[in-house]
């Protein structure tokens, strides 16, 4: 009796052994930025600054407004732009690493076809706003989240990838959004 | 024959709390400076209106004042630092040298750096190093002040509460100055 019943404790240790093996996050999961979520026209709150997406635009050519005037860029796929206000917490600090997560867990960076808002320096206290653009397959677009890690600071230097702060916002697009893509969609150039 | 005396619960305690001083000792102290220069380092702080000394030389605010400024964003307000520092030795005037940093930092703990497209004080230099007629750096004879300026945009709601800070290149630590009254 007493053979039988540790047999059956060593085999419900063996089987917790496993589940608890496939439970365990990896690195990347272990280590990724703890995310602050919100959604369109929220003010999503981190440490180094809060973030508010204030619109979305979808279109198959951007315009670009700068100093030198107007410029045009083509894609295959859809550019996406948003347009985002932004404030620093406590000190003088960039955006960092703005990304569009596709459902798929595909990330797209932010176009560096023109200046964005990811380059912009955001001062405590004091919003700015600003767009950014991303190009990506129009399969993507639906579902896609705004994904902003990577804080920059302008003074001190801080290590902020692993377990730092994210900005998290679904940006509430459809299949329908996508498919009724506008011929064009507008961005501007912000000054860093 | 004598027993010996097995050491009481009280000196087992005694010496755990050793270990773990010796522990945090080794495990914390280490790093305690490596964590202060990431934080800024430490302040040496002035009262309202007096000096400090930092980096070998005496450092004063003479006023924090509201400046002129074009296009600035909503709710935020100009400010200039008029500063005056009093190198004691040639040291200090070579320290100054590889230049001065000044921030303000609101009672929130919120800083700001210096703006360098807002007018400021006529007549005021902007670097704390002296220049020559050729706008050439000249080193800082010591007993002698040099007074120079620093502008910032800061929110409205921060004026109240100001403090200047002034790190030197490559020394340890800043010097924090308070104006003899808030800006108005």
């Amino acid at each position: 009796m007493r053979k039988i019943l540790s047999v059956a404790v060593s085999a419900v240790l063996l089987a917790a052994i496993g589940v608890a093996q496939r439970l365990t996050p990896d690195a990347d999961r272990m280590y990724a930025p703890i995310a602050s979520t919100g959604g369109l026209r929220e003010d999503v709150r981190t440490e180094p600054y809060s973030v508010r997406v204030d619109a979305v635009g979808i279109g198959r050519k951007l315009i670009i407004a700068n100093a030198a005037g107007l410029r045009e860029r083509q894609t295959r796929g859809l550019w996406v732009v948003v347009t985002l206000t932004a404030t620093a917490t406590k000190e003088q600090v960039r955006l960092g690493k703005v990304e569009l997560q596709a459902r798929d867990g595909t990330l797209f960076g932010a176009t560096d076809r023109f200046t964005g808002f990811d380059t912009a320096t955001l001062e405590a206290g004091i919003p700015r706003s600003g767009m950014v653009a991303f190009e990506l397959p129009a399969a993507s677009a639906p579902g896609a989240v705004l994904r902003i890690t990577e804080a920059r600071y302008g003074s001190v230097h801080r290590l902020n990838g692993a377990l730092g702060p994210a900005v998290e916002v679904d940006l509430g697009i459809t299949a329908a959004h996508a498919a009724a893509a506008a011929a064009t969609v507008d961005a501007e150039q912000v000054t860093p | 024959m004598r027993r010996r005396r097995r050491p009481s619960r009280a000196r087992y305690a005694l010496g755990l709390a050793g270990a773990l001083a010796a522990l945090v000792a080794v495990q914390v102290i280490p790093k305690l400076d490596d964590y202060t220069q990431r934080m800024g380092g430490s302040p040496v702080e002035a009262a309202a209106g007096a000096a400090a000394g930092h980096g070998g030389a005496r450092w004063r605010l003479i006023s924090l004042a509201p400046s002129g400024g074009e296009d600035l964003p909503a709710g935020t307000r100009p400010v200039t630092a008029v500063i005056g520092v009093t190198p004691a030795a040639e040291s200090a005037g070579k320290a100054m040298a590889k230049g001065c940093e000044a921030a303000v930092r609101d009672a929130a703990g919120r800083v700001w750096g210096r703006d360098d497209g807002l007018p400021g004080v006529q007549g005021v230099a902007q670097s704390c190093l002296p220049t020559g007629k050729d706008n050439k750096p000249l080193p800082a004879r010591p007993g002698v002040e040099i007074v120079w300026q620093a502008s910032f945009v800061v929110p409205a709601d921060a004026l109240s509460s100001l403090r200047v800070e002034i790190r030197l290149a490559g020394a340890d630590g800043f010097v924090r100055l308070a104006p003899p009254a808030a800006p108005a």
